[in-house]
C-alpha cells in the first residue's frame, strides 16, 4: 500500500469582522491506499476546514495561506480550475457536511446525477445515466425505482445521506472524502450508515476520509485516527493504539470523557474548562490551559508534531527530547 | 417520598390540514410518575414524541387525553393564580442555548432578573444570590462573568448560565429537554455532571430527554429511571441499572446494539441487529397493534392487531411486549 493523499503544513484562515480565524494552523498527514481515516475534534475545532482546504472549497471569506496537498504526486493547490476539475469526482469525491441541505429542493433525484455526469463531460445517454444511478443506489440499499423520481423532501435523512454517496460514487472515485456522515441522524440510521461505509469500503476499494466528531463513530469505522483540537493535530495513530494508549492529554480528556453505552460509568470524568476561540488562540500550545501536565514551556512553544518509535505521532512536550 | 409531576393515561393528538382533519397520535396512553429527588431520562429517536412528553409535563402544553398533576393537584383545573404559584417550581430548560437567552442581557441581569421578580430581593443580597446560583452551576469566578454576554460563552457555558436562570425560583423539579445535543463532545459528560449533582445536592427532580443512550446510560445507571418511547409509547421502563443491563423490549436492544462504541476491537466483531424497515410510519388514533411491528424481527400475528400494555416482568422494570408479557395466553 502506498500513500495516496499527502498533506503539508496546511494553514487556512477565515476572515471575519473580528479579525482572523486560525481554522488550521499547519496541518499535516499522510493517507495510505484503501485505508479509512477519521479526522475528529469538536465544532469550531477547524476539522472541516481541512477537507474544505484539501478539496479546494474553502467559504468566500476562506483563505489558504499556505500548504501543499499532493494526490499521487500532484499537489491539488496548485492545479488550475480545468486540471482540479478532472481529478474530482472522478478521483476524489467529496460528501458535504449538512446532507439534509445539500440536495436541491427542486431538483429530482436523477437530475442531481445527471448535472454531475454533465459537469464533469462525460457523454451518457438517458439510459446509460439510469443504469449507472441505479447501480450506484443499490450499492447504498436504495430502491432505485423508488428513489430516482423522488424530490429530496420526499426522502428520509438517512436516504438523503445515502443518496448523496451514491452521487459521489458515480464517476467511481478512488477518494471518497466525507463530513460529518453521520451527524444529524438518529442512533438508528447513524449505525446503518455506518455498516454501509464498511460495506462499500470493503467492496470498492476505495480510500475513505471522514470527518466526525463522535470519536465513537471513528472507533467503528477507521483505521487511522487523528484528533484535531483548536487547528491543529495533536494525535495522529492507529485506531487501536489510540484507544488502548492515548498519548496527547486532549485525547486521553477526550477518552475518559465519552458516554459510550459500554463504558465504565464510574470513570467517566469531564474535561475541565472550553475550548478556545481561534480568534485568539492561547500562547504556546494551544491545549495548555485546559491541561493537568501543563508546564512553562507548553505556555511559550508550539510543539512540534514528533513521530515516535512505534509510529504514534503526537504533539505535546511531555513527549520528545527525552521526556515521556 | 412527595410526589411532584404525575402523567396520568395522556394522549396528545396534532390535527392538520385545512379542516384539521387528519390526525397524527403523537402520545398514546402515557403514564408516569416523578417524585421529589427522583432522577428520570426519556429516550428515544427523533419525532418518537419525547419532546412533547417533557413540554406536556412542564404545562406547556396541554395534552389531548388525560390529566397532568403536579405536587398532587390537576393542573388543567387550576385557575392562573393557582398555576403562577407553582410555575417557578417546575422549570423548563430549552434545547438550544444558542436561542435561549437574551443576547442582549448580561450575564448578571439574565440571573438577577427572574430572580428579583421570583424572590423580591435586591442590592446587595441580589448580587450575593446570583453569585451563589453561578457557582452552583459552575461558571467560576462568577464576578468574571457578570458583564459579560451570552455571546461570550460556549454552549456548554451558556447551557449551564440557561441552569442558573431555572434555579432562580428554587425549583423542585427541572425538565431538561435534549439539554446536551448543541453541546462540544468534550463539555457534554459536564453538563451531565452538573444535573447529577444539583439533584445528590439540592434532592432537585431532574427530568431529562435524550437520544443519546449513553448519556442516559451515565446520568441513571446509579440511581434513577430510564423511559424508553417509541411511536408516542413508552415501550420499556424501569430502574437505569436493570434496562441497561437486561433490555427487554425488542427496540430498547437494537437501540442499545447500534449506539457507537469506543472501543475498535468490539465495535469491529459485533454484529448489528438489521431491522426490517428503518422508516417510521405516522400513528393515528385509529392506528392498531404495537408501533414497533413494522420494524421488529419478532412480530407475531397479535402484534398488528392489538397494542400491548406496559406490565411488569421483574421489580421496576416494566416492558410492553405481547412476546414478553402475557406468556399465559399462546402467541
Amino acid at each position: 500500500m502506498g500513500l495516496i493523499i499527502k498533506v503539508e503544513n496546511l494553514k487556512a484562515v477565515y476572515l471575519v469582522r473580528e479579525g482572523t480565524i486560525k481554522a488550521a494552523d499547519g496541518i499535516s498527514f499522510d493517507v495510505e491506499e484503501n485505508s479509512v481515516t477519521a479526522i475528529v475534534g469538536e465544532s469550531a475545532s477547524g476539522k472541516s476546514t481541512i477537507i474544505e482546504a484539501m478539496t479546494r472549497t474553502l467559504p468566500l471569506n476562506g483563505r489558504l495561506l499556505e500548504g501543499r496537498v499532493l494526490y499521487r504526486q500532484k499537489d491539488l493547490l496548485a492545479l488550475n480550475k480545468e486540471e482540479l476539475r478532472k481529478i474530482k469526482w472522478k478521483q476524489i469525491a467529496l460528501v458535504p457536511q449538512a446532507a439534509q441541505q445539500s440536495l436541491n429542493p427542486t431538483m429530482r433525484v436523477i437530475d442531481h446525477f445527471k448535472d454531475t455526469v454533465e459537469a464533469h463531460g462525460i457523454n451518457w445517454s438517458r439510459q446509460e445515466l439510469i443504469q449507472h444511478a441505479s447501480e450506484k443506489l443499490k450499492m447504498v440499499r436504495l430502491n432505485p425505482e423508488a428513489v430516482l423520481y423522488a424530490y429530496p423532501l420526499q426522502l428520509s435523512g438517512g436516504m438523503k445521506q445515502r443518496v448523496l454517496i451514491a452521487l459521489a460514487l458515480l464517476l467511481e472515485p478512488e477518494v471518497l472524502i466525507l463530513d460529518e456522515p453521520t451527524s444529524a441522524l438518529d442512533v438508528l440510521t447513524q449505525s446503518y450508515i455506518i455498516q454501509l461505509l464498511k460495506e462499500l469500503k470493503k467492496s470498492l476499494n476505495i480510500t475513505l476520509i471522514f470527518v466526525t466528531h463522535d470519536i465513537a463513530v471513528a472507533a467503528e469505522l477507521a483505521d487511522k485516527i487523528a484528533v484535531i483540537y483548536a487547528g491543529n493535530i495533536v494525535e495522529y495513530n492507529s485506531v487501536f493504539e489510540i484507544f488502548k494508549n492515548p498519548l496527547h492529554p486532549y485525547t486521553k480528556g477526550l477518552m475518559s470523557s465519552i458516554m459510550a453505552i459500554n463504558a465504565d460509568m464510574s470513570k467517566i470524568k469531564p474535561i475541565p474548562g472550553d475550548p478556545p476561540s481561534l480568534l485568539t488562540p492561547p500562547s504556546g500550545c494551544r491545549f495548555h490551559p485546559r491541561c493537568e501536565h501543563v508546564m512553562e514551556i507548553c505556555k511559550k512553544e508550539k510543539p512540534p508534531l514528533l513521530t515516535l518509535e512505534d509510529g504514534a505521532q503526537v504533539a505535546c512536550h511531555l513527549y520528545g527530547q527525552g521526556g515521556r | 417520598m412527595q410526589q411532584v409531576i404525575k402523567v396520568s393515561h395522556v394522549s396528545k393528538v396534532f390535527s392538520r390540514g385545512y379542516f384539521k382533519k387528519h390526525h397524527k397520535l403523537v402520545l398514546d396512553d402515557i403514564d408516569l410518575e416523578v417524585s421529589e429527588g427522583d432522577r428520570l431520562v426519556i429516550v428515544g429517536e427523533s419525532g418518537m414524541g419525547k419532546t412533547t412528553l417533557a413540554r406536556i409535563m412542564a404545562a406547556l402544553e396541554s395534552p389531548s387525553q388525560g390529566k397532568v398533576l403536579w405536587f398532587g393537584e390537576n393542573i388543567s383545573s387550576m385557575n392562573k393564580g393557582e398555576k403562577k404559584l407553582l410555575r417557578g417550581k417546575v422549570q423548563y430548560v430549552h434545547q438550544d442555548p444558542y436561542s435561549s437567552l437574551h443576547p442582549a442581557k448580561t450575564i448578571f441581569r439574565t440571573v438577577a432578573d427572574p430572580l428579583k421578580n421570583a424572590q423580591k430581593i435586591k442590592g446587595k443580597e441580589l448580587r450575593q444570590k446570583v453569585k451563589e446560583l453561578m457557582e452552583k452551576v459552575g461558571l467560576t469566578p462568577a464576578e468574571y462573568f457578570f458583564n459579560k454576554y451570552p455571546h461570550h460563552l460556549s454552549g456548554g457555558g451558556r447551557q449551564r448560565l440557561a441552569i442558573a436562570r431555572a434555579l432562580t425560583t428554587d425549583p423542585r423539579v427541572i425538565i431538561a429537554d435534549e439539554p446536551i445535543s448543541m453541546i462540544d463532545m468534550s463539555l457534554r459528560a459536564a453538563i451531565i455532571k452538573l444535573f447529577k449533582d444539583l439533584n445528590d445536592l439540592y434532592n432537585i427532580a431532574v427530568v431529562l430527554v435524550l437520544h443519546d443512550i449513553g448519556a442516559a446510560k451515565y446520568f441513571t445507571y446509579e440511581k434513577g429511571e430510564v423511559a424508553i418511547i417509541y411511536g408516542g409509547k413508552i415501550v420499556e421502563m424501569g430502574e437505569g441499572a436493570k434496562v441497561f443491563d437486561n433490555p427487554l423490549h425488542p427496540y430498547t436492544k437494537v437501540l442499545i446494539s447500534s449506539s457507537p462504541i469506543a472501543d475498535p476491537q468490539i465495535a469491529r466483531n459485533r454484529v448489528v441487529e438489521q431491522l426490517r424497515s428503518y422508516e417510521v410510519p405516522e400513528r393515528t388514533p385509529q392506528s392498531k397493534g404495537c408501533p414497533f411491528v413494522h420494524a421488529c424481527n419478532y412480530y407475531v400475528e397479535r402484534c398488528m392487531e392489538q397494542n400491548p400494555c406496559l406490565e411488569a416482568v421483574e421489580d421496576n422494570h416494566w416492558v410492553a411486549c405481547h412476546l414478553l408479557v402475557n406468556k399465559d395466553v399462546d402467541i
